[in-house]
């Protein structure tokens, strides 16, 4: 299937789902480039996956449209899949083949033959290809489906949270072979929870709350330029200080002190001096902390106009 | 490119489902092997004899309430082997309708499907490849049996005058077990998990067979026997001639019909996975 290079990757158009008169997911819009490592993100039950599986065609969208590499999701579904690669957050299938015959399987479906590379992919991510699938813990499973995912080098590839129970090293070795994949040229679709993993891997990320794309921005400027992370540790109560000083997230965790700040930093450093300090932190906020500020926000506008 | 038959899921489901059809063959072969070798100790045994004589005692009227004023005769070669062919008959349309129920929520149920679609293939090419593979469990199952029956239906089966009325009474048998493999199928797409399939299957049967005695035995009610495939052809009448050709047109075509509704219904519907 040939894409032009000015046709995005991923393109959800109005994307909406309603399950019976629940929506799951509300007129969608994103736009996703060839070649970018593209996070998406949200609280559990937002609608990350019911999206992920409109893009796939396992469901089918009550209005709306997905696009992928320009090609409606729903009409070219078995064209498009030629080039995309797609690892579930489940991986409860094949249970009584084993691992080996499963990737068989997927590769014969695929008509692929790389059989080289599929050896490699299985070596890298240390997979026992003789045990039955059954028998193998979630981590385990979960590389049977980052090897099907990955053997015909696609040129998408779409992953619902493809890192939960692989251990240290696969994982690093995972992640690094998406960023080669990436810089490849192959454009990466990643949904996660883990916002160190996000904000590591991925250049944008999309905020996705209760089926609505809230925000589509850049990671580094999510992660606020204007903004500190600042961790206390005291035996003393900041409350009023941190009130008074407009700090926001503010989390107490016996006596450390951990909130976000966007004021001058010597007012802050000025205004702590008077307290009995046994620790002081300043960096920059995590994705994750970007994120649990936009959504404080988000319902703090929601609460007003429904007040 | 994506066609509308994949043999790679054809190849693996029959490798999947092949232990369940040997465990169906066992079972229809052992009763049918019994049965035909049954066959000449019944007849020595004066068991008909015995039975007519103690039927006899009750009052007529009774008897015909029941249809029993007059007693198969299971002495009788052609008879005995229509009753054996008739409980083989419903087996087999319980394998069908249960191969069918299996057919389509098993993959939903395992997830197997999240991995099958995730490949470049036709939601369609899905459907016809996993009817395709269950119809020829089927005929694995009917060829195995019509074998059998033969090899130990002993001479008059293999009498010329038989008029070829064994392969015909075995292929109508998977024509009639094709259409129930069919509507198991589209039931399929309605369950919501594995577990229901067996009910499934066993319910269908049982309301066609219904359907079917009804027609029979209430006036006025004859039109029920359309919605009975199993009461389609009697086994007495195909022993001995051709079916109806219009029967078998009629089961085709409502074959041809369901496995269509099967893919519709697949091609439209959200994926349980």
């Amino acid at each position: 299937m040939d894409a032009s290079a000015d046709t995005f990757a991923i393109e959800l158009r109005n994307l909406t789902k309603f399950f019976g008169s629940n929506p799951a997911v509300t007129e969608a819009n994103l736009t996703v480039e060839q070649g970018a490592f593209f996070g998406f993100v949200g609280p559990n039950g937002s609608g990350k996956s019911t999206t992920i599986r409109l893009m796939m065609n396992y469901l089918r969208p009550t209005s709306g449209q997905a696009l992928l590499f320009g090609k409606d999701a729903v009409k070219y579904s078995a064209a498009i899949k030629r080039d995309v690669g797609f690892v579930p957050s489940e991986m409860d299938y094949c249970l009584e083949m084993k691992a080996g015959e499963a990737i068989r399987y997927a590769a014969s479906l695929r008509r692929c033959k790389d059989w080289d590379w599929m050896r490699h992919l299985c070596e890298l991510f240390e997979l026992e290809t003789g045990r039955k699938i059954r028998k193998m813990s979630l981590g385990n499973r979960k590389k049977v489906s980052l090897v099907i995912a990955l053997m015909s080098r696609p040129k998408l590839l779409i992953l619902d949270e493809p890192t939960v129970g692989l251990d240290s090293l696969v994982k690093k070795r995972f992640q690094d072979l998406l960023r080669e994949e990436n810089q490849r040229g192959v454009t990466v679709f990643f949904c996660s929870h883990d916002m160190d993993e996000v904000q590591s891997l991925c250049n944008k990320v999309a905020i996705i709350r209760r089926g609505s794309i809230l925000e589509v921005e850049d990671v580094s400027a999510l992660s606020a330029a204007d903004c500190r992370r600042i961790s206390v540790k005291t035996q003393e109560d900041l409350g009023p200080l941190l009130e008074l000083l407009q700090a926001e997230n503010v989390r107490r965790m016996d006596d450390s002190w951990h909130f976000l700040y966007r004021g001058e930093i010597n007012v802050l450093v000025q205004a702590l001096a008077n307290y009995s300090l046994e620790d002081l932190q300043i960096g920059r906020p995590s994705l994750e902390d970007a994120i649990l500020r936009y959504y404080g926000k988000k319902m703090e506008k929601e609460e007003s106009e429904l007040g | 490119m994506a066609s509308v038959f994949s043999f790679t899921i054809y190849r693996k489901g029959l490798k999947r489902a092949l232990p369940g059809l040997v465990i169906w063959l066992m079972i229809s072969a052992a009763l049918l092997a019994l049965a035909l070798l049954f066959f000449p100790t019944l007849v020595q045994s004066g068991l008909h004899e015995t039975v007519t004589e103690a039927v006899g005692a009750f009052p007529e009227d009774l008897l015909e309430t029941f249809g029993l004023s007059q007693l198969p005769d299971f002495t009788d070669y052609t008879y005995y082997l229509t009753w054996v062919l008739q409980i083989v008959f419903l087996i087999g349309c319980l394998y069908a309708a249960w191969l069918g129920a299996v057919s389509m929520v098993k993959l939903e149920s395992d997830d197997t499907l999240l991995m099958i679609y995730a490949q470049p293939v036709w939601r369609c090419g899905i459907v016809i490849s996993r009817l395709l593979c269950r119809a020829t469990l089927l005929l694995i199952y009917q060829a195995v049996l019509f074998f059998l029956t033969q090899s130990l239906g002993g001479e008059l089966v293999m009498d010329p005058s038989f008029g070829g009325g064994l392969l015909r009474v075995f292929a109508s048998f998977y024509l009639v077990e094709l259409l129930y493999l069919c509507i198991g199928a589209l039931l399929s797409l309605f369950l919501g998990h594995v577990s229901h399939a067996a009910a499934a299957a066993f319910g269908l049967l049982l309301i066609t067979v219904l359907f079917g005695i009804a027609s029979m035995a209430v006036p006025g009610m004859s039109w029920m026997g359309l919605l009975s495939p199993y009461g389609a052809f009697p086994v007495s009448t195909l022993l001995v001639s051709q079916g109806e050709a219009v029967v078998y047109w009629v089961l085709a075509a409502c074959c041809l019909f369901f496995s269509t509704l099967v893919c519709v219904r697949f091609h439209f519907k959200d994926m349980n996975v």
